[in-house]
């Protein structure tokens, strides 16, 4: 892969050459812009966070933000699972059957009903787990992934390790890299993507949610659960998610 | 289609996040409070997101310039940090003294 540098730096090849030099001095040597506090950077990691306790609590003694405050955008900003409209899929399915069946019978035309699909997406399947089967997807070439539903994929989703280990011993990467432990008279199905067709998984319906919306049903499927490698957890498990 | 979580995220604030769907945003709690904090301000009116946008975007600039090559050292949130720094410090908000004093404190 090609090294990545700014368009700018061609034209100023001396920023290079003085590299040992600017890890001191980040900003002072940065002209036409109103940066340069750069004689405090960089800074030790112990010192970044009491900078940022610092500012935390002046902020806080002029009224301007308070702890929940950050924490509730913390809080959004964490959870945020970008265009992951599987979970909308998910819920429907959950509460209505018939759309369960043409789920399962055809992901693609049962997810164009709720107005999701596009590249990527042309020939999705999905795949049921159910007290006896436990599925899960990969894809052993790349890194094929149903992102109409799902979004990106993660990180590991593309590391060689995943790809290898969830065929050869899917029971004990489940259980080493993702803390889930499928019982032994559980079935373990793995699905290997490719670009034509490409899986994702129907997570079982956590107990104690019939009080739940729709919506509220929604926000309890994770993007990890519907590749395979979590599985859903009940309404108790969300702050807020049980009222 | 509403988003799924019931508090809305800015996808402006949202696209300039490092690592989003589902992979953890940070890795340590200063980087949650230092984010925390700027985003506050930003939704209150305080400061305008184009301002600590452009401030971040500069200071990314600033670290590659001085570090090509480098870029495995690359810390996301120490850049928002001092972008922020050099917000509230030119807003008026905090002065550069204060803040170095209060620092001095919590470390």
């Amino acid at each position: 892969m090609k090294k990545r540098r700014p368009a700018e730096a061609k034209s100023k090849p001396r920023a290079r050459k003085s590299r040992p030099r600017a890890r001191r001095s980040i900003g002072a040597r940065y002209r036409g812009s109103p940066l340069p506090i750069g004689e405090q950077y960089p800074l030790p990691e112990s010192e970044l966070a009491a900078r940022a306790r610092a500012i935390e609590s002046l902020l806080a003694e002029k009224g301007l933000v308070s702890s929940d405050m950050i924490d509730q955008v913390i809080n959004a900003y964490e959870h945020d699972i970008g265009p992951m409209l599987g979970a909308k899929v998910v819920a429907r399915a959950w509460i209505d059957p018939a759309f369960k069946r043409r789920l399962l019978e055809n992901a693609t035309a049962a997810c164009a009903e709720l107005g999701i699909g596009g590249m990527q997406g042309e020939h999705m399947i999905c795949v049921e787990n159910t007290p006896q089967v436990h599925n899960v997807v990969c894809c052993t070439l790349c890194s094929c992934y149903p992102w109409p539903v799902l979004g990106l994929p993660p990180t590991w989703y593309k590391h060689p390790q995943y790809r290898a280990r969830l065929v050869a011993d899917p029971r004990a990467l489940l259980r080493d890299d993702f803390g889930l432990a499928i019982p032994d008279d559980v079935e373990v199905r793995v699905w290997d993507s490719s670009s034509e067709i490409r899986y994702w998984v129907l997570p079982q319906r956590p107990a104690d949610t019939e009080h739940l919306s729709e919506r509220q049903l929604a926000a309890l499927v994770s993007r990890d659960s519907m590749i395979g490698v979590d599985r859903t957890r009940g309404a108790q498990a969300r702050p807020g998610g049980s009222r | 289609m509403p988003p799924i979580e019931d508090r809305p995220v800015d996808r402006r604030v949202a696209d300039v996040l490092p690592r989003r769907s589902g992979e953890p945003l940070f890795r340590a709690e200063w980087e949650r409070r230092a984010f925390g904090a700027a985003i506050v301000l930003v939704e209150k009116g305080l400061v305008p997101f184009d301002d600590l946008r452009w401030r971040v975007t500069a200071a990314i600039t600033t670290w590659e310039r001085a570090n090509l090559g480098h870029e495995e050292s690359f810390n996301f949130f120490e850049r928002w940090l001092l972008a922020l720094e050099r917000l509230l410090i030119d807003r008026g908000v905090v002065s550069r003294e204060e803040l170095n004093a209060r620092a001095a404190e919590r470390r």
